[in-house]
């Protein structure tokens, strides 16, 4: 479980990642796919 | 949101919040030009392709129920979990509806909102005990959701005492509605409650502007929105009061921290809704985080029971689930359209002034 405190962090790091342009995959490390569905046409 | 989502998992695999894993997301549109908005079918192809590749663990999403409903039966059947951070209709986490939403018998639909169960009947609340409204006439889009939260509107309108003056529903892809908001006109409602979408939602509030001017107006999330205040714009859209099924989080200083990283990168503004998202996917990387920690297999079951008994510091709170899935914090919040001229008028925060948490049922 996430603690608070590995909640903060994480939140930091998205700080950091951000001023990175994004993350940086490790070649050793095993990809986890998450789907995302969205609803990105708009018409309004 | 897609931005928010992006972020948290960037944030995570930049910290190797799972030891040994990246997280890779599979983004997908649920809506199509045919439809002008979300697409059911298109859902419906979106959950079998998610479905289809092993490699998917979890899923955030749909925005919207009428998706949600196309989609849940996929995932089911997929055994795949999602967290929706925006989608109400309560019929797909209700057992009343789990044959048909959920066949395969777990519950694999999860929200970081709470549903029109609630949204619904607390505006009804809100308009009784704030607004002292009296009587009311209600409207739907056609669409699964909207449906869905003006029938859980009328019924506690009614049982607050309000008169309930009349319903009809909307053809979302009509360009006219002057001759039910005439005939509305007719009877001289105090109030007009709008279950739907921005899609109709538009075209009624300029509508609505032009005919019933004074009516007090209200709708639900589906009209929390940038596109209403860029369709409708002002000061068409002044005035309507609209919730959202959540708390009220941008202006909560546990937020201060994301919304400064956020702005550093997008151009947009995050809304409640942008930080529902992200606390979906915190629920998600700690889920994956415990199933891999705890050394069990790393399999759509295990994430799925791993999200099931959640208990996750986010931004709005602990989230964690009751048995079907749905959030434990029923807050309801209440805003109202009041135009800022001093910010964009597409910036959902500025433009839509937060009044309070709707009174519960």
């Amino acid at each position: 479980m996430l603690t608070r405190r590995a909640t903060a962090q994480l939140l930091a790091t998205t700080a950091v990642a951000t001023a990175l342009g994004g993350a940086t995959a490790f070649a050793a490390d095993k990809v986890i796919k998450i789907g995302v569905d969205l609803s990105l046409v708009r018409t309004g | 949101m897609k931005n928010a989502i992006q972020m948290a998992f960037d944030a995570a695999n930049q910290a190797s919040a799972v030891p040994g894993y990246q997280f890779e997301l599979l983004v997908l549109d649920d809506g199509t030009a045919t439809a002008g908005q979300y697409d059911p079918a298109q859902a419906a192809t979106n959950a079998r392709k998610m479905v289809a590749d092993s490699a998917v663990m979890a899923s955030i999403g749909p925005q919207m129920s009428g998706a949600g409903k196309a989609m849940a039966p996929i995932l089911s059947q997929g055994g795949l979990a999602t967290i929706t951070p925006s989608s109400t209709n309560p019929d797909i986490t209700s057992p009343k509806f789990a044959a048909q939403y959920r066949p395969a018998g777990e519950p694999i639909y999860f929200r970081t909102v709470t549903t029109d169960a609630y949204q619904g009947p607390n505006m009804a609340n809100f308009l009784a005990e704030k607004l002292h409204v009296k009587n009311v006439y209600v409207l739907d889009d056609s669409g699964a959701f909207g449906v869905g939260v003006a029938d859980a509107f009328e019924k506690e309108a009614k049982a607050k005492g309000m008169n309930v003056l009349g319903r009809d529903r909307l053809d979302p892809k009509a360009a006219d509605y002057t001759a039910v908001l005439t005939k509305i006109k007719s009877m001289n409602p105090e109030a007009l409650y709008y279950g739907g979408v921005t899609q109709a939602g538009v075209k009624l509030a300029k509508q609505a502007y032009d005919i019933i001017p004074k009516v007090i107006k209200a709708g639900p999330d589906g009209m929390y929105s940038s596109d209403l205040l860029n369709g409708a714009g002002f000061p068409a859209c002044a005035g309507w009061y609209t919730s959202i099924a959540a708390p009220h989080l941008v202006a909560d200083t546990k937020a201060a921290e994301f919304i400064k990283a956020y702005t550093g990168k997008f151009s947009d503004a995050p809304d409640d809704y942008t930080i529902t998202a992200y606390d979906a996917s915190l629920v998600i990387i700690d889920a994956v985080k415990r199933v891999v920690a705890a050394k069990k297999p790393l399999t759509r079951a295990n994430v799925r029971e791993a999200i099931q008994t959640a208990k996750v510091p986010t931004i709005q709170g602990v989230v964690s689930f009751d048995a079907n899935g749905d959030l434990a914090d029923r807050t309801v919040s209440v805003f109202q359209i009041t135009e800022d001229k001093s910010k964009s008028l597409t910036d959902v925060s500025a433009q839509y002034k937060y009044l309070e948490v709707a009174p519960q049922s």
